[in-house]
């Protein structure tokens, strides 16, 4: 084996924790999103001569694993997210650990948002991406991601009924917008 | 009011200072996506993933023998 292909493999199980973690959050099942890892492996690794070596292995993971999940949606002739109860079977009984709500009221909110919403704040909220790698990885504009964010954010913010942010609300914003278009 | 752009489900927003920080601002849903991130990051791989990847190698592996071999008979 080279050393390329060593350094492949070793990167791609680096990977592998964030990578599962996000097909979760798009397929909402553990067991798609196992499936949907795994398809990724096999395309990744007959992909891997397309793969240079010290650039962005996740950001090139990611973008794989959800042209696959969308493929395998088209396919299958669904845009329905399906939901397990595991969060609500393994973590219910915790205590939230910060804040006042708990990670299954969290995942229900995160399951109402539209896929292309839910993705989008995964990707720069949760996954570490920047709005430039998600636009890439999305294959969209950045200000498409930064406007996706920015909604997905305010449903979350809606459903959870967040209190004490209202200066943050969309109210807030699109006000401040409108009137510096004015201005300007 | 400019050609109805915030009617848009897909509108763009180009006031960079809100949407930079649409998550930074509201620090609870910030903290509780990566708490929920972090949780899937924290499960332990299934063993069929790493498994495959172990038989991906080891495929490759031997598919380069057998070239390596192939090449080696037509000296």
């Amino acid at each position: 084996m080279t050393e390329n292909e060593i350094n492949f493999k070793s990167e791609l199980l680096a990977t592998l924790r964030t990578l599962r973690a996000f097909a979760v959050s798009l397929c909402g099942t553990h067991d798609k999103a196992d499936d949907l890892v795994q398809d990724t492996i096999v395309k990744a690794w007959a992909k891997q001569t397309s793969y240079e070596p010290g650039t962005n292995m996740k950001a090139w993971l990611f973008t794989i694993l959800r042209n696959e999940f969308y493929s395998q949606m088209r396919k299958r002739g669904r845009e329905v997210q399906d939901s397990d109860n595991y969060f609500t079977d393994s973590l219910a009984i915790h205590p939230a650990q910060y804040g006042s709500l708990d990670l299954k009221d969290f995942k229900k909110a995160l399951d109402i948002l539209p896929a292309d919403q839910r993705e989008a704040i995964i990707l720069v909220g949760a996954s570490g991406f920047s709005y430039e790698e998600a636009a890439e990885i999305c294959d969209c504009a950045i200000g498409t991601i930064k406007s996706r964010v920015s909604r997905a954010r305010t449903s979350l913010q809606q459903v959870l009924d967040i209190k004490g942010e209202s200066d943050y609300g969309p109210d807030a914003a699109s006000a401040s917008a409108t009137l510096r278009s004015f201005s300007s | 009011m400019r050609d109805g752009a915030n009617t848009d489900a897909d509108v763009y927003l180009k006031d960079q200072e809100i949407t930079d920080d649409a998550l930074a601002a509201d620090s609870e849903i910030a903290m509780k996506l990566k708490q929920f991130y972090t949780s899937l990051e924290d499960e332990a791989i299934p063993e069929k993933l790493v498994e495959l990847l172990d038989r991906l190698d080891q495929v490759e592996t031997a598919m380069a023998l057998a070239s390596n071999h192939s090449r080696g008979n037509s000296h």
